[in-house]
């Protein structure tokens, strides 16, 4: 079942841009969150509404967060896309931990070349990725204060994500109902 | 390296039995799960000790991969080679996948109820408040406590405006960031350490 707006993209391909994307977590940023929203919901592949669909899932469910990646796949190419993005985000993972794990101290100072210019990179694919998705959107002008409060409590108060998402599709739910 | 506490000593399956018990009860991610993982893994089956653990979250945190996916798979090579890295990384994300991919069929079912899109909607408004706060949050975490601050700013904020406002690619913006930021950011411990020479 393919379930995209558009011809989309075969498993290879999914499978090759989610492990691209995954070499963008460094630091624990959500660089890849960045890269996927940039390759199929700009280019009009998949919806914003689905993408943001999958990652507010991904902030709900147990285990690691990046699970969002599979709701991606299942939007592109149904359950067979779900698993090439498990291959796609599991590979490079397997591959880089496992090297990690065994050479822990040559690579730390590889990789610590990186890590004081990463936040910055992965903070301004991060601003990409929110304002691609606010374009996307019809946003009337309380929606923007209920954004500016949702960013100033993930800044300042470090609100759970879960809490944020769970709240925020409560209130959408509560407009409809009023409306 | 960090030098493993015990040669491994599960078995595949007990490997991936542990991964998805854990994936199954950890929430908020790595740092979130981390008493979870310590009374699991240090506590109750004698694996690591406290600070192999917090050296390996360290690592998994450091490396190009998704952080708790990385822990999970560095354990599970720690105990299992590349067959427990597998089994572990895999094992981590069955039950938060599955939920996923659940909640996305049913989204597909009810595709087109004025309720559901209206929810839908608003929970977009929250994806762009949350990347928003914790690319916030990420950029002043170390732009804080770095000489070349200004760099930093120039190359976060470059980035959405090249891709944005000039409709540019965002992977060139990203890995041009990248490489001027190598050449143009360093600790500051590493410019006192220069300071001082």
């Amino acid at each position: 079942m393919r379930l995209i707006l558009n011809d989309g993209p075969d498993l290879p391909e999914i499978l090759s841009v989610v492990a691209f994307s995954t070499l963008f977590s460094l630091g624990g940023g959500n660089g890849q969150l960045a890269i996927i929203q940039d390759y199929w919901v700009e280019s009009g592949i998949l919806s914003s509404a689905l993408f943001a669909w999958a990652y507010a899932i991904g902030n709900l469910v147990p285990g690691p967060k990046c699970s969002f990646v599979a709701g991606i796949g299942y939007f592109l190419a149904g359950i067979p896309g779900s698993l090439a993005c498990l291959l796609g985000i599991s590979i490079p993972t397997i591959f880089g931990a496992s090297l990690a794990a065994h050479l822990y101290e040559d690579l730390k100072r590889f990789i610590a070349v990186f890590v004081p210019a990463s936040s910055f990179v992965i903070s301004g694919m991060m601003f990409t990725a929110s304002a691609g998705l606010a374009n996307s959107l019809s946003i009337n002008l309380y929606e923007y204060f209920l954004v500016v409060i949702i960013i100033l409590g993930i800044w300042l108060k470090k609100w759970d994500p879960g809490l944020v998402v769970l709240a925020s599709g409560g209130i959408g739910l509560l407009v409809y109902v009023l409306e | 390296m960090v030098e493993p506490k015990l040669k491994p000593t599960l078995s595949l399956s007990k490997i991936c039995w542990l991964f998805f018990t854990l994936g199954f009860t950890c929430f908020g991610g790595m740092w979130a799960a981390f008493s979870r993982l310590e009374k699991e893994l240090i506590e109750r089956r004698d694996l690591l000790s406290i600070n192999e653990q917090k050296s390996l979250m360290l690592a998994a945190a450091i490396i190009p991969a998704p952080k708790f996916l990385a822990f999970a798979a560095m354990i599970g090579f720690r105990l299992g080679g590349i067959p427990g890295a597998i089994g572990s990384s895999l094992s981590i994300l069955l039950p938060g996948t599955s939920v996923v991919i659940l909640a996305c069929s049913l989204v597909i079912f009810l595709q087109g109820n004025p309720g559901l899109v209206t929810m839908q909607h608003y929970i977009g408004l929250s994806v762009i408040g949350l990347l928003f706060g914790n690319a916030i949050r990420m950029f002043l975490s170390d732009g804080i406590r770095n000489h070349s601050v200004i760099f930093g700013i120039a190359i976060s904020l470059g980035i959405p405006i090249y891709v944005v406002a000039f409709e540019g690619s965002l992977i060139i913006a990203a890995c041009v960031g990248l490489g001027l930021g190598v050449l143009l950011i360093r600790d500051r411990q590493e410019d006192d350490e220069i300071d001082t020479e």
